[in-house]
């Protein structure tokens, strides 16, 4: 496995979009992006925690599972690292920082249900990355987050005066645009070169 | 006695190792048969890559020699001891003649390293067939690697072209989908998955050089 | 309530797809084809109806301040218990759902029923509840795969159906067209089921 960290974290954001290609993180997508300030909020928060999650559980799978032939907790293990990461996240944010905390930290509970956090910790583990791929890829997976949050935010509130089928309005129109939003990302896959 | 403080962190406790416990147990006794699975999966698809070679060369039907999985592949099947080449590499011998080769190869695509087994011919010139082992590419997109259309464009092709030159194998050029190929040295290409596409024929580019390389010499 | 209408409740009023928007994550990945949908939806069965049914049975003694550990640790292990199963009896199917299996864990529909029902209810209603719910997702999840292998494969179940002449739509395998088809099922599921009006 030695495809740069560079490279993956442009593909994780555009060619791959956690989001759009993989489908990770639907739930608080749809609901949380009627407001533009809360997605980006929760986009935010997003990035944060799983930039530093899917590093954490690397070092939990390399430094603990392996070498104690375990792997088959890895969902356990991983699930309650989030938790937990989450839970000590909101203790000290609240604690240093109020200001931060009542701007973000009504988004913390929702995080630790995101699949695409979980998800981008088992994608990490099933392409055997290296550390740094992690952080990358992490990182990466959390911005293409946040974009695509943002986009369908700013759009749903165009949306918000005009005529839709009664039965489409909220989650269908929503599905719509992301739809369309993920076919426009299909045109992305090429722009990065593997070496 | 629910609201002291000890209590939560107790009844987590004893949760974990309930669960954990029946977990293990659930584990270790399923290892055995799903490492067997992998192995056996893995030299049916050894087995069935140089199944026609054997097969014309004991005047069999190809499919009878799959079917007689395991009894024809330790008949047959003989794993070559490791060389300085660093690769898995397989020959299937009938009455003492080697009829072919098998290596497993690496490549990187676009999300990880793509494993594939690849059947050469005794001078390592034309690829009888090819499986890939292992990929991690987008489902739906680079994935469709595995489907037999585009592995299937690699059989009985002439690979090393040119030996004693530098570059070994041809250029090909490569054609949507949905064309026909109209000559060797065209071939077809995934629809979305361009960088994955590329991946496998870099990979086997490669790949088949060193090999080649490694054994001309011999 | 009765054991039929809390399953009725569960699978079609109460929908967790349609109607509260959850777990839309998987139903959109794995529904390419028809028999990864199925299997997934048998997963999501069985995790959920026996994770309700232990989150229930425990709930008395289930302190507040670690509920939610408790409920994600049992269905976490339930859902390792369906991946160690499906590794080791159905080895292929295994491959090709990857890390969706593992995501069931994260899947919203299971976190959902256990606050919503298996925290109040007796264990024997929360297991009924359970397959109502996984009956409900996996409904939606083949009505999505049907249509995605129909048109994108010719096939249904594998077996090809479309003949030769039948040009195969390749937007169907991919990611966007999931999305389209699971919001037109939503917008007929509001006119003609729930007959929502302006």
């Amino acid at each position: 496995m030695d495809i740069s960290a560079f490279v993956l974290f442009w593909a994780a954001i555009f060619t791959s979009n956690i989001l759009l290609t993989n489908f990770l993180g639907m739930c608080s997508y749809l609901s949380v992006s009627k407001e533009i300030e809360s997605s980006i909020g929760l986009g935010v928060a997003v990035f944060f925690v799983l930039t530093a999650t899917t590093a954490l559980n690397w070092l939990v799978h390399h430094l603990i599972l392996v070498p104690l032939h375990i792997e088959y907790l890895e969902f356990i293990v991983f699930i309650i690292v989030i938790a937990a990461f989450v839970q000590f996240l909101e203790l000290i944010i609240e604690r240093y920082a109020p200001a931060l905390y009542y701007t973000l930290g009504i988004f913390l509970p929702l995080i630790t249900v995101n699949c695409a956090i979980f998800g981008a910790s088992l994608f990490m583990v099933i392409r055997n990355y290296n550390f740094l791929q992690s952080i990358a890829f992490g990182a990466g997976s959390g911005i293409g987050w946040l974009l695509a949050i943002m986009m369908l935010a700013g759009v749903r509130r165009k949306l918000k005066e005009k005529m839709i089928p009664v039965g489409l309005r909220g989650a269908g129109i929503s599905l719509i645009i992301t739809g369309i939003m993920a076919m426009g990302f299909v045109g992305f896959s090429g722009i990065v070169q593997i070496q | 006695m629910k609201d002291s403080f000890f209590y939560p962190i107790l009844f987590m406790l004893v949760i974990v190792i309930i669960f954990v416990g029946v977990l293990a147990v659930a584990y270790r006794s399923s290892e055995g048969k799903i490492e067997k699975y992998r192995i056996d999966e893995y030299n049916k698809t050894v087995l069935k890559l140089m199944a026609d070679k054997i097969a014309a060369a004991i005047d069999a039907d190809a499919s009878e020699i799959n079917a007689a999985y395991p009894e024809s592949f330790a008949q047959y099947v003989k794993e070559l001891p490791e060389s300085d080449l660093d690769k898995r590499a397989f020959s299937a011998v009938v009455h003492d003649n080697t009829v072919a080769y098998c290596f497993e190869i690496k490549g990187k695509g676009l999300w990880g390293s793509i494993r594939a087994l690849v059947a050469l011919s005794t001078d390592y010139r034309t690829i009888i067939d090819f499986a890939l082992v292992d990929q991690m590419e987008t489902p739906g997109l680079g994935a469709r690697i595995e489907e037999p259309w585009f592995l299937s464009q690699f059989r009985n092709r002439f690979f090393i072209l040119n030996p004693g030159t530098e570059e070994l194998t041809g250029k090909y050029e490569y054609i949507a989908e949905t064309q026909e190929p109209e000559n060797d040295m065209q071939l077809r290409r995934v629809t979305g998955a361009t960088i994955t596409s590329d991946a496998v024929v870099r990979m086997l580019k490669g790949e088949i050089s060193e090999i080649y390389k490694h054994y001309e010499g011999q | 309530m009765k054991r039929k209408d809390i399953f009725l409740t569960s699978a079609f009023t109460e929908n967790s797809v349609w109607r509260q928007i959850l777990g839309i994550c998987s139903a959109l990945a794995v529904t390419n084809l028809m028999m990864n949908s199925l299997i997934m939806g048998v997963g999501v069965i069985f995790s959920t109806a026996f994770a309700n049914m232990t989150i229930s049975f425990i709930r008395e003694w289930t302190p507040r301040s670690v509920r939610m550990m408790v409920q994600t640790l049992i269905i976490a292990a339930y859902v390792i218990l369906v991946d160690i199963a499906l590794k080791a009896w159905l080895p292929q199917i295994s491959k090709q759902l990857g890390p969706y299996v593992g995501l069931i864990i994260t899947n919203c529909i299971l976190m959902g029923r256990a606050e919503a029902f298996a925290m109040q209810n007796k264990p024997l209603d929360s297991f009924v509840d359970g397959v109502g719910a996984g009956v409900g997702y996996t409904l939606v999840l083949l009505v999505i795969s049907f249509i995605r292998e129909l048109f994108g494969f010719g096939s249904i179940f594998g077996f090809q159906v479309l003949g030769a002449w039948w040009t195969k739509w390749s937007i169907m395998v991919m990611a966007p067209s999931a999305f389209f088809i699971l919001a037109m099922f939503i917008w007929f599921i509001n006119t003609y089921y729930y007959k929502v009006k302006a």
